[in-house]
């Protein structure tokens, strides 16, 4: 199935991944979770802040469905 | 008394065109100054009396129609603190002070080095050293005169500072750590105060409405809040002038929609600013 990735701020480089198409997009098996996903990616856990799927917030251990939009954050603090 | 103050201020109001061809009834900060001084009363009350006579200050003439002279005057009669007066809180305040709120509270410990040169709008080469809300205070008179701005060279940092925000129709997080924030929010929470929050990385930024009872920052920074150092994106990435001022753009719109009570941020959700994408994503807590 095919989902897209969304990572933002300095997570951004991990999109350079083989998996990952020019435009975000990355073709998985199913079933698979948020966190799987991350794996796949070499993106380490502790360095994702926050998970969303289709815009709401999510967890690693969540469940992706084909279509599926899924957004990951570092930490964010600068002011 | 307040009835020759009238008779003063339209005595000496000028009707020009607006944008639109209209007549409009002005006045110039000088006459306002003027008859403040020559009445003893203070600038501010003398502005928004000329506002409430239907006479706009050229300052904010071209503000309308978008922000109308009934709006004018709810701005006017506004107090707004900012937490923080460093990239996001320089622009922010800056905003602010040219939309005409008439009352600003400033609060910042710091004082103006030189690694802020790169992005905080307050600071230049002849401030270092200077504490940045005092600068803060000293440039919105410059600005504005019409306004009332007070500095805290202060940490918000307590529960026990809740009388700071007395007043305030909303409190504008423009810090940069999570502690800070949490605190922050739950002040403003527990003073009823809605709350803009935000941050930048690199060419992105997050805003965020809080409105009392809400828990948008506990989920944004509960986990770790001391995190403000290696592995925060901020530090990753550096930040430029862009996004502070792009991201205090999107704080103070939030602002003025709670203040003009137009519709607000859905509750529990934030904006991710992208410059380098070009893109505005809305995210869901």
């Amino acid at each position: 199935m095919r989902i897209e990735v969304k990572l933002f701020a300095s997570l951004a480089p991990y999109a350079a991944h083989p998996l990952v198409s020019s435009d975000g997009f990355l073709n998985v098996p199913s079933p698979v979770t948020v966190g799987e996903i991350a794996d796949s990616l070499n993106i380490p856990h502790h360095e994702i802040k926050l998970i969303f799927i289709n815009g709401v917030h999510g967890s690693l251990d969540m469940v992706v469905k084909d279509g599926d939009r899924l957004g990951f954050f570092p930490p964010i603090g600068g002011g | 008394m307040m009835t020759g103050l009238v008779t003063d201020i339209k005595a000496r109001a000028r009707v020009i065109k607006n944008t639109l061809g209209e007549d409009v009834m002005t006045v110039s900060d000088k006459v306002i100054i003027d008859i403040a001084e020559k009445n003893g009363l203070k600038i501010r009350d003398v502005g928004l009396q000329c506002l409430e006579q239907g006479i706009v200050p050229l300052r904010y003439l071209r503000n309308g129609p978008a922000i109308g002279i009934a709006d004018q005057i709810i701005l006017a009669r506004s107090q707004v603190a900012v937490v923080g007066a460093g990239g996001l809180g320089g622009h922010v305040i800056l905003n602010l002070a040219r939309l005409g709120i008439g009352k600003l509270l400033v609060f910042d410990p710091d004082t103006f080095d030189e690694t802020n040169l790169n992005r905080q709008a307050l600071c230049n080469s002849y401030n270092l050293g200077v504490f940045k809300a005092e600068e803060a205070a000293l440039q919105c008179a410059q600005i504005n005169p019409l306004l009332e701005v007070s500095a805290h060279v202060t940490r918000v940092s307590h529960p026990g500072q809740n009388h700071f925000f007395t007043g305030t129709h909303v409190v504008v997080d423009a810090l940069d750590n999570g502690k800070d924030r949490l605190t922050l929010s739950a002040m403003a929470g527990d003073m009823g105060i809605p709350l803009v929050h935000g941050t930048v990385a690199g060419f992105e930024g997050r805003v965020m409405t809080v409105h009392p009872g809400e828990t948008g920052m506990e989920s944004l920074y509960h986990h770790d809040p001391e995190e403000n150092c290696a592995g925060s994106a901020e530090s990753l990435l550096g930040t430029s002038a862009l996004a502070p001022a792009l991201t205090a753009a999107f704080q103070v719109m939030a602002v003025l929609k709670i203040l003009l009570k137009r519709e607000s941020m859905p509750s529990n959700s934030f904006l991710h600013l992208d410059l380098d994408k070009a893109a505005v994503h809305k995210f869901f807590l």
